[in-house]
């Protein structure tokens, strides 16, 4: 290691001792409970990061089961571009795309009967009512911005 | 467009079409620069196709340099600006255990310095949470002995497309593109003087030459094969990694892992899949023959159950292995390796013309291929404009756009909107006027939402040579199935719009299936190897 690395490196850690005596003391003095949820959920909301609950963790494995064999989509036929396997197989892929299928009518297909021909179990009816109740609680939320900054922001000045 | 490389030399060849290559190639034909690439497969089917696809600020560098750290943070956000579609938040949760190697305060001291450098790439400031609210939104998170979290975003993005719409730009600049080609030997003077490569394509075996005043090897993991054709020896320490990658994200939110070595591993939910990664370990092999096995598959997953008990469960759709062309440093573990680059101008080796570009990581692509093509005009000795790959939007990025526009007057179901505004930015209104009304939403690819409007698009515009390419322009064969499903279409479609004959299509269906299958036996369980014999029985006359 070069020794401008090395005085880099030092500068770095020292850095960092200051901000550990720092973040030390404001823990010392912070009162009240964490209240880190309601933060996360307020950063991320646009973006559609948001919590799992424990039924949709357990079921989630179960999402990945579809061999494409297409035995749902002809139990249940097909309501315009929606058709049960697209729904395991492409709509539900990403938890924060769910609210681009609010343009299909979900409740148009026969969920019990398609799930009832799947070779390898699919919760189709589980993965449809995910996708509603994401969908209600999605409301009208436009997606989320493409924009970036035109100008890139400054970075906050230097402490004194 | 350049369209006798042989006859008149070039200001750069550029060999190696990976984010960094496309980006130099780029770069230099904005400058005005007369430029050819060559690369021996497709774009972005080297290292970058086996990245995490993370544009990332360099968080590690806290610890020895914080302008790195700065200055990684300011490219990411250039990328942010130059390409706003191509990149979507990853939100990750660090879950702190009792016996982490670093307790939850100085995890979070860390992290109170990076939110100040968050700002320069639109990032947002951390949040720390208590291991019940840690559970709340991840409830698949182990319970035993974890202390709280913390939580951070970088961006994600589909690397093969950043590297394809950097390679588009450069073409829309004038530059030529040659992939499938592959450089058999560089040209030299009577003085050593590197005056251009021979090149070959892997197509047509045609070989021929290709002259230009400089040659820029960006040639990642093969830079050091490429310069030893001019004599010259360059040290690189390639390192192995391997991702495994899910069907679908099955986190909502990135975890931190940590793996038994203590090795950061990561679990990042990726477009519509998740990538388990990765592993890093030398390979003084051929970078072009890698093995993804079980060990590594089992490392892995032993680390991420420790964390995500039920990560088990979850479909593998295949396991991606590429090697890093890091920098050869000697008595460091691999894992500590820095991802620094340098830029090195051959002239004191005695090979006159050629630079190479060497080590780096995805996120600071843009800021090798700036000083790339610096080094490469010093040598020209030409005054030429500075670099504006910061600033000018690559293609798609130029304004932002309203999906919800796009499918009610274009009449696309929502969801494939926005797939396409994703990949194409603001081309995706051209791609929909230019498509048939029929092909619009006419799915090929039901995994990925792929339309036939979208695929025509690609193979007449995205410099497409073979059907495996279409999965770097717009994930076609991407899903968990990996095109065993849709490949014959996409093959009969790119047929007929090349005017192949059939025997032609039925070769790249095999070469596609076979080059697919080396990926997928080591991953293939359960509903994966079900499906498997499925299709290919289904597609077994």
């Amino acid at each position: 290691m070069s020794t401008a690395a090395r005085l880099r490196r030092v500068a770095a850690l020292g850095r960092l001792a200051v901000g550990y005596s720092r973040h030390t003391m404001s823990r010392l003095v912070r009162r009240g409970g964490w209240g880190g949820l309601a933060a996360f959920d307020a950063l991320y909301r646009r973006d559609r990061i948001s919590r799992l609950t424990p039924e949709e963790r357990a079921a989630l494995a179960g999402h990945g089961r579809c061999i494409a064999c297409g035995l749902c989509t002809f139990a249940a036929t097909r309501s315009g571009y929606l058709t049960a396997e697209r729904l395991p197989l492409q709509l539900t892929r990403s938890l924060p795309e769910v609210w681009a299928t609010r343009d299909l009518a979900l409740d148009s297909l026969d969920w019990a009967a398609a799930q009832a021909v799947c070779p390898t179990n699919v919760p189709l009816g589980q993965i449809r009512d995910l996708v509603i109740t994401r969908l209600e609680a999605d409301g009208v939320l436009p997606p989320a911005p493409q924009l970036a900054p035109a100008v890139l922001p400054v970075p906050p000045a230097r402490r004194r | 467009m350049i369209t006798s490389t042989s006859d008149e030399a070039l200001d750069l060849l550029v060999v190696g079409g990976g984010v960094t290559g496309a980006g130099v190639a780029r770069d230099a034909a904005l400058r005005g620069l007369r430029v050819c690439l060559v690369e021996q497969r497709d774009f972005a089917s080297g290292t970058t196709w086996g990245s995490s696809g993370m544009i990332h600020g360099g968080i590690r560098y806290l610890e020895h340099d914080w302008e790195t750290t700065r200055i990684s943070c300011l490219d990411s956000g250039y990328i942010k600006r130059i390409a706003p579609h191509l990149l979507f938040p990853v939100v990750f949760l660090v879950p702190v255990y009792a016996d982490a190697k670093l307790g939850i305060e100085v995890m979070e001291v860390g992290l109170e310095a990076y939110d100040r450098f968050q700002p320069y790439k639109a990032g947002r400031p951390h949040v720390r949470l208590s291991a019940d609210e840690a559970l709340i939104l991840e409830p698949g998170l182990n319970p035993r002995g974890l202390v709280g979290a913390l939580t951070m975003d970088e961006w994600g993005v589909d690397a093969a497309r950043l590297v394809v719409l950097n390679a588009l730009d450069a073409r829309a600049n004038g530059a030529e593109l040659r992939t499938w080609t592959e450089v058999a030997g560089l040209l030299r003077d009577g003085s050593g003087a590197v005056t251009g490569a021979r090149v070959r394509s892997r197509l047509t075996g045609v070989e021929e030459e290709i002259r230009a005043a400089v040659v820029c090897n960006a040639a990642g993991p093969w830079a050091a094969e490429v310069c030893a054709m001019a004599g010259v020896e360059l040290q690189l320490r390639p390192a192995k990694g391997i991702h495994l990658v899910y069907d679908r994200r099955i986190t909502n939110v990135a975890l931190s892992i940590e793996a038994i070595d203590g090795r950061g591993l990561l679990l990042v939910p990726h477009a519509g899949t998740t990538l388990l990664g990765t592993t890093d370990d030398d390979h003084y092999g051929d970078p072009e023959r890698l093995d993804v096995t079980e060990d590594e598959i089992e490392y892995l997953l032993q680390a991420t159950e420790r964390v995500l008990p039920s990560i088990r469960q979850h479909r593998i759709a295949h396991a991606t292995a590429a090697v890093r062309p890091t920098l050869h440093r000697w008595s460091r573990y691999e894992d500590d390796l820095s991802r620094e680059y340098e830029v090195f101008d051959h002239a004191v080796d005695g090979a006159q013309g050629l630079v190479t570009v060497a080590g780096g990581k995805m996120s600071m692509f843009r800021k090798m291929a700036e000083d790339a093509v610096d080094a490469v005009v010093r040598r020209l000795g030409r005054g030429l404009p500075a670099c504006t790959t910061h600033r000018r939007p690559l293609p798609g990025g130029g304004s932002p756009v309203d999906v919800e526009d796009v499918a009610n007057s274009m009449a696309v179901p929502l969801h494939l909107a926005q797939r396409l505004a994703g990949r194409h930015g603001d081309g995706v209104w051209a791609l929909l006027r230019e498509a048939e009304a029929g092909d619009r939403g006419t799915v090929v690819c039901e995994c990925e939402g792929v339309t036939r409007a979208e695929l025509r698009h690609s193979i007449r515009h995205e410099h497409v040579e073979r059907l495996e390419d279409l999965y770097r322009r717009v994930r076609c064969t991407g899903g968990a199935c990996q095109g065993m499903r849709c490949c014959w279409a996409a093959a009969q479609l790119m047929g007929a719009e090349r005017g192949w004959s059939p025997a032609r299509v039925g070769d790249e269906v095999r070469a596609f299936l076979d080059a697919r299958w080396r990926d997928r036996p080591v991953v293939l369980r359960g509903v994966s190897a079900a499906q498997e014999e499925l299709t290919r029985g289904a597609l077994t006359p």
